[in-house]
């Protein structure tokens, strides 16, 4: 049993973006802060802070969380990918390239959640329909794009990713 | 927008629970999905002085069909039951409403229990369990107490759950084999609160018509031996003769006129094909 008084400081463990971390926190510190702030991963964005925007979503054990919506004590053994994360080498992921591509993004400070959100689909419907997708990104505040192109994107990786599989 | 600080913990059983339930010294509150509690404490609606949190706890992780329905332990979240049901589709109420409930980002941590411990006027798994006459299983260092759902939701935010007990889990029985339903809700964007839903059961004998966000609770009427025109008629007197609320959101009149005509297509969708 964990027990974390208020203000003391606690250390947690954690896999973030396929690194073994462990950094401390309060018993207040939710998971976006301790990213951005004790880890410096600040590719999370913070926007509303009360799961509204869905700017901080990351992946936590394979589902697309709001990191303003949990405490980083919550997540002690959890695996987080932030964006940072999203590709293994130094080039873009093939969603992250997709949003480029369709523009998919202006301003960029949504940008984290949705490709969080798209991958959580992507691994539950391999070839969503523009209905699913539509549904899916309406839990993500984008004011720049009208969602044309993050819809478009989506789209096109979830062909693309089903014709890679059949080819191999 | 940040949380007050707090004493957290993350016990390992029940009985660490109910006991630090049980500590008057310090206000407790329950955690385990977080996804209106978290909100809460960022905005100081709730500033309890310490935190238990249920998800460690593996004996309440489980999905379980028990006689003729499932219990639901209190850390399942609530897309897990969503992925659970495609795969054991023995409860379509539930398949059917769970989609409804906030974004699937907020299922993947939001609990099934929390949201029933939680007893907001118009959310979806309060108005399903009082439809469904499920029971609530609330456990305290004395005992597990089982509760009736009609008998649980007391208020808007307000439940018959004693401050030291906790819901380990909630029992949703399955449709009879010969009940059909119907469920609509309306809100005013994907994923918000509804406005007013209605979920609509047709069963051998009588009709069931439920309505959330109409009043401080979900509200179930009856109507036996009925066919789908009086079933109707019951409907539009119904609208017109109870109490409905009004909240800068939407009028008593609005919500009379969704109560009417998602009403409506909620019995036609009870028709048997």
């Amino acid at each position: 049993m964990r027990y974390i008084k208020s203000g003391q400081l606690e250390k947690i463990s954690l896999i973030v973006n396929e690194r073994r971390i462990s950094a401390d926190c309060r018993s207040n510190t939710t998971l976006l802060d301790f990213l951005r702030t004790n880890l410096s991963l600040t590719g999370t964005h913070a926007g509303c802070e009360h799961g509204v925007c869905g700017a901080c979503t990351v992946s936590i054990d394979g589902h697309a969380v709001r990191s303003c919506l949990g405490f980083a004590c919550q997540f002690e053994g959890a695996v987080i990918t932030t964006v940072e994360g999203l590709s293994k080498t130094s080039e873009l992921s093939d969603l992250q390239l997709a949003f480029s591509r369709h523009h998919a993004l202006q301003c960029g400070f949504c940008t984290p959640g949705f490709l969080a959100i798209a991958e959580d689909l992507l691994s539950r419907s391999p070839t969503p329909s523009e209905d699913e997708i539509r549904e899916e990104v309406s839990s993500n505040l984008c004011r720049c794009t009208g969602y044309a192109g993050i819809v478009r994107a989506i789209h096109e990786v979830s062909i693309m990713r089903t014709n890679s599989k059949q080819e191999g | 927008m940040k949380a007050r600080g707090f004493d957290f913990v993350a016990p390992d059983t029940t009985q660490q629970v109910c006991e630090f339930l049980l500590d008057a010294s310090c206000e407790s509150r329950i955690i385990a999905g977080g996804q209106t509690l978290t909100p809460m404490l960022a905005m100081r609606v709730a500033q309890p002085s310490r935190l238990i949190d249920l998800s460690g706890i593996k004996e309440l992780g489980a999905i379980d069909v028990r006689g003729r329905g499932i219990s639901v332990s209190a850390s399942v979240t609530q897309s897990a039951l969503e992925d659970w049901l495609l795969k054991n589709p023995n409860n379509p109420i539930l398949s059917s409403i769970l989609p409804w409930i906030a974004h699937r980002v907020i299922r993947n941590r939001g609990t099934i229990c929390g949201s029933i411990a939680h007893a907001d006027p118009s959310a979806e798994l309060p108005l399903a369990l009082v439809a469904l006459q499920g029971k609530i299983f609330a456990t305290a260092l004395s005992g597990i107490r089982e509760i009736a759902a009609e008998d649980f939701f007391i208020g808007a935010l307000k439940t018959a759950l004693e401050p030291s007990e906790f819901i380990q889990s909630v029992y949703f029985p399955n449709l009879n084999k010969d009940t059909t339903f119907g469920f609509q809700e309306f809100g005013y964007r994907s994923g918000d609160f509804a406005v007013v839903s209605v979920l609509v059961l047709r069963e051998q004998h009588q009709w069931v018509f439920c309505f959330g966000g109409i009043d401080d609770v979900p509200r179930r009427f009856t109507l036996s031996k009925a066919n789908a025109a009086q079933a109707i008629e019951f409907l539009n007197s119904l609208s017109l003769e109870i109490t409905v609320r009004a909240d800068p959101s939407a009028t008593s009149e609005f919500r009379r006129h969704l109560m009417t005509s998602l009403g409506l297509r909620a019995i036609q969708q009870a028709q048997p094909q």
